[in-house]
This record gives C-alpha cells, structure tokens and sequence, in this order.
C-alpha cells in the first residue's frame, strides 16, 4: 500500500463553475456574431417604423410570431456545436483525463450549455419585447404586437431550442463526423420515406402520414399549426396538448441519447 | 531465441501495477499479457518501437482507453472504478498534441486546468511556463508539436502529482528546449517526490534520469528490470573466432544481438560476464573485449525481433 499522501479529486461545485466559465468563453464568439444580428434587426424595426407610415406591416415582423422559431430551432444547433466546437471524440484526451467521472463531465458539460442557450434565448424575447414596445411607443396607442393566447407559445421556444440543442449534442458528443449525421440521417429518412410512395404501399403510406401528424413526428413540437386570431393581433397554437405531448418525447429521447453517448466509452480518444 | 530476460520485478510498494492487460484494437493486439511494475520513486522508461503498445499502456492507466482483459492500479486505486482518484494523482503529457480544447488560448486552458488540481502551484506554472518559452496568448489549435508538448509539460507538473505519465515528452523539441526540459524533470524530482513512467525513443538523453528499464514490442513486455541489474548483466564481447567455428550452442538462449565479421564476432550477452567469457573461451573463440553497453545499444538489443518473448 503506497504510504504518500494522494490528492484529492475536485469537488462538483468547482467543476460546475469552472465549466460555466469555459463553455462561456466557447460561445463567446458565435454569441457576440448571433447578438450582433438580433441587435441590427431591432435596431433596423425601430429605425423603420420612426421613417415609415406602413409601420404596422413592418413591426409585426419581429413580434411574438411563429416565425420566430425558426431562428430559436437554429440557435440550439449552434450552441451544441460551439460547445464541442474541434472536440471529436479522437481529440477528446483532454476532457477526459481530468480527475471527474468522464460521463459525468461531458453531462455537466451538455447541462451548462443548455444553460447558457435558454439565457441566449431569455434575451432574445427581451430584445424583441423591447423593441415591440419601442415600436409601440413611436406609433403611438396601445401595443398593436401580436401576442399569444396560450402560455404554452411562451415555452415552445425554449422547449424546441432544448430538443435541437440535446439531439445535435449526441452527434457532437458520440460522431467523429457529426455534420454527416446530422445532415445523413434526415436526408436518408426523406430518401427512405419516398419508397413506400413510389411502390404504392398505401397501407404503409397511410401509416406514415399518421405518424407524421403525431407527437412521435419529429416536425410537430418544432412547427406547432398556429392559427391567427383576427382582429386580436394574436396567436394562438391549434392542439397545444399534442405539440407539449411531442415536446416531451422527443426532449426524452434527447436526454437518453446523451446520456448513453456521454456513457460511451471512447476507445479511440487520443 | 527466448528473451532471457527478466519481466517481473521483486515484491514492493508499486505505485503501478498492471496484470495481464490485453488490449486489441480491431484485428491488432495492442497489449499482450502486458504486467508492468512501475515502483514508487522510480524514474522507469518504456521503451519500444512505434506501434509497441506503449502509448496504449499509458492511456490505459488514465482509462482514456479500456483493457479487453486483466486490470491496473496506480497507488493501489483500480484505474477504471476510481478513475478520477488516479487522474488526480497524474501528471500526463499525450503524444498527440491536438488533445481538444483547440480554441482557447493557452493562459485560458492553464486557468482551467488549475481548477481541476487543488494542488496546483500557481508561481510554479508561471516558472515553468517562463523556462518553456510559452506564449501565453497563443491559441491552443495553432501550437506546433514542440510548442504543444510544453504546454503540456507545464499543465502535468504545475500541480506536482505524485505519478508523471510521460509520452514522448521531448520528441519535437529542439535540441536547446530538450535540454532545458530534462533539467527541468529532474530538478521536478528533486522538489516534488515523484514517480516517473517515461515512454520516448531518446534513451541517450534520458539514460542519467533513468532507474527502471521495461522494454515492450508487439504488445508484450519483454524485459523489466532495474537498470543497475540491466548493466551488470548486458555486456557486449568482442572476439575473435577460427575459422569455420560453430559458435557456442550454450549461449543460443542468451545472446540477444550478434554481429560478426570474417574473423571476429560481436555478441551483447545476457548473464553472467565471467561465466560467459568462459563459454566462448572454452568454445574456441579469443575473447578480446568485454564491454558494458549504453542504454542505447541495450535498447536496440532488447528490442531485437529475433529474440522470442519468454
């Protein structure tokens, strides 16, 4: 039995902000290029609506639209890449010879980018929320954005960044090659999907339109129907429940996927 | 002929024990019932040719990499089940360099490796990175080799582990930086007691740090031993020999490299140098030089391809 004094492993706490600050210092940039681009836009809505009489036209543009969560979709991809930017499991040495379980580690890792994205996202909503109401406040009257009905509408952003954000994270995290999964897998099921087309399967066709139009559909939390209430300016979503429903199966199917690629043992690190 | 060579070291505190570590990676075993016997304080250096299964063995210990069979402790820990224990306890320089984190900068990545190590000596680590020539503002991805391997250096001594897990820590330096990098280990072993496993193909530059010698090829250990016990028993014989001598049968078993002339034979001889002198004496042969050899020559001796593992 060895008779020197060992060193101890660090605590979690440590970890936990040590790996706040690095995954910060590793979106900085991407952060910095995305803010830049939400800024303009805000700034170019207010600057447009202050020179133009068509204001109304313009500003509901950048309000509480469905079109906004198209950005927010991208944004989770972005951040799971940044997070594991040039950090393939071959060169992923480093990472894993630090005195933390491994799987743990690239968990904390996966949680405290998910962190920063939902901040990414909270202020993103406060830009906009503030630039509807710079907007309000040159036309003049009551705010004329366009504003959910449900509560659900305030989440689903959030929610379909996460699934993005945990589903490009298993390619990151387990692929040496993660944007030939990323892009192989979808174009291979559309590929796929067209054969029972082709041969005139309608049963099976019938089958694939169902689950297209089900929450086991990988589209349906990220493009809930929205349906224009008018004359409220508002939006509503048509069956919340089944895109919340979708939401959480496929936000599991995302924590299981890292979870057994962070468990992944990656024989090939160098 | 059979590696007569010892390949298990006398009973003492290790502070690293493998047994019987196989390891394959598709069709090629990279370790082979491999037991190395690293004993604490030890400056021990692996040697091997490339694709030995040294690398593979250091990995192993930090479970970047896991064995197919057998197991390994470092200070008595099992490297798989108390994993981040031992890798506290490791100092480690990879030999590839593009080892992850390649867009920070590298005050960045010694911030962030300081706060994995309680023990990190920050005054040491500006020291260290002052006598490696480190630029602190240069981004991890666009360091050379040689650059890289500093970095690293710095990053597995500032926090004075009690186990260095060197692979190939020189090689791409130059040779004034090589230098400076050995003075710097062993002035390491003087301030911090440590244990050295060191795998590099310098053995001339390493032969004065150095007291454990383990010699790998294919993935199996062929010798292990105190280089003290190295040197007292590899000597090199020059002789001259009549002609049409038929050798001395009795030695086949220990000769691991012979090169001979039209009238005179070189052997590097495992065993007893009296007892050998005797044997090629009594077989004909005019002994005219006996000699130690250098870490190098035994190196190239060890690793002979045909000398059969025992």
């Amino acid at each position: 039995m060895t008779t020197i004094a060992l060193h101890q492993a660090p605590d979690w706490k440590g970890v936990l902000r040590q790996q706040i600050r690095t995954t910060g210092a590793a979106i900085r940039i991407p952060a910095v290029v995305v803010g830049s681009v939400v800024l303009l836009f805000c700034v170019l809505s207010v600057v447009s609506a202050a020179r133009t009489t068509a204001v109304r036209s313009i500003h509901y543009g950048y309000s509480f639209n469905p079109g906004i969560l198209a950005p927010v979709f991208l944004l989770g991809l972005l951040m799971a890449a940044a997070v594991w930017q040039r950090e393939e499991p071959s060169r992923r040495g480093y990472h894993l010879a630090m005195p933390v379980p491994a799987a743990q580690h690239t968990g904390l890792r996966v949680l405290v980018g998910w962190g920063w994205l939902m901040v990414g996202i909270a202020v993103l909503w406060v830009c906009i929320g503030l630039t509807n109401a710079a907007i309000s406040g040159i036309v003049g009257g009551a705010p004329p954005f366009a504003r959910p009905l449900s509560r659900w509408f305030w989440f689903e952003p959030f929610a379909s960044a996460t699934m993005t954000y945990l589903l490009v994270s298993i390619a990151m995290i387990a692929a040496e090659r993660p944007l030939g999964w990323l892009v192989g897998i979808p174009a291979g099921l559309v590929v796929l999907l067209q054969i029972p087309v082709m041969m005139q399967a309608d049963g099976t066709v019938r089958i694939l339109q169902w689950l297209s139009n089900s929450p086991f559909s990988f589209g349906t939390p990220f493009w809930p129907v929205f349906q224009h209430v008018a004359g409220s300016g508002r939006y509503m979503i048509v069956d919340w429940q089944r895109s919340l429903l979708a939401t959480g199966i496929w936000t599991a199917i995302g924590i299981a996927g890292v979870w057994l690629a962070a468990h992944k043992h990656p024989r090939g690190a160098k | 002929m059979t590696n007569p060579l010892p390949t298990r070291l006398a009973d003492g505190v290790m502070a690293v024990n493998t047994r019987g570590l196989r390891k394959r990676f598709g069709a090629v075993e990279a370790l082979n019932e491999l037991s190395l016997q690293v004993p604490e304080g030890a400056v021990y250096l692996l040697i091997g040719p490339n694709g030995a299964g040294k690398s593979t063995a250091l990995r192993l210990l930090l479970d970047l990499v896991r064995a197919d069979a057998g197991s390994a402790s470092v200070f008595g820990l099992d490297v798989v089940a108390d994993g981040p224990a031992v890798r506290a306890n490791v100092g480690y320089v990879p030999e590839h360099h593009d080892w992850g984190y390649g867009w920070m900068r590298v005050h960045q990545l010694l911030a962030h490796h300081a706060q994995y190590f309680s023990t990190w000596d920050q005054a040491y680590a500006s020291r260290l990175a002052e006598r490696f020539d480190v630029d602190p503002n240069r981004k991890v991805g666009d360091l050379s080799k040689g650059q890289s391997r500093r970095v690293h250096l710095v990053m597995a001594l500032a926090h004075r582990p009690p186990l260095l897990l060197l692979d190939e820590p020189i090689d791409g330096l130059d040779p004034i930086t090589r230098d400076e990098t050995l003075g710097v280990l062993a002035e390491h072993m003087t301030d911090s007691p440590t244990t050295m496993l060191i795998s590099t193909h310098h053995v001339d530059e390493i032969e004065t740090m150095v007291d454990h010698v383990g010699a790998m090829r294919d993935g199996t250990l062929r010798a292990q031993l105190p280089l003290d016990e190295l040197r007292g028993g590899l000597h090199r014989y020059r002789a001259d020999v009549p002609d049409g001598w038929s050798g001395v049968p009795s030695l086949n078993g220990s000769v691991l490299r012979r090169s001979q002339g039209p009238r005179e034979v070189q052997w590097t001889v495992w065993g007893d140098e009296r007892a050998v002198a005797e044997q090629l004496t009594g077989a004909g042969a005019t002994v005219r030089e006996v000699s130690p050899v250098s870490l190098h020559d035994a190196t190239l001796a060890l690793l002979n391809p045909k000398v059969e593992a025992a």
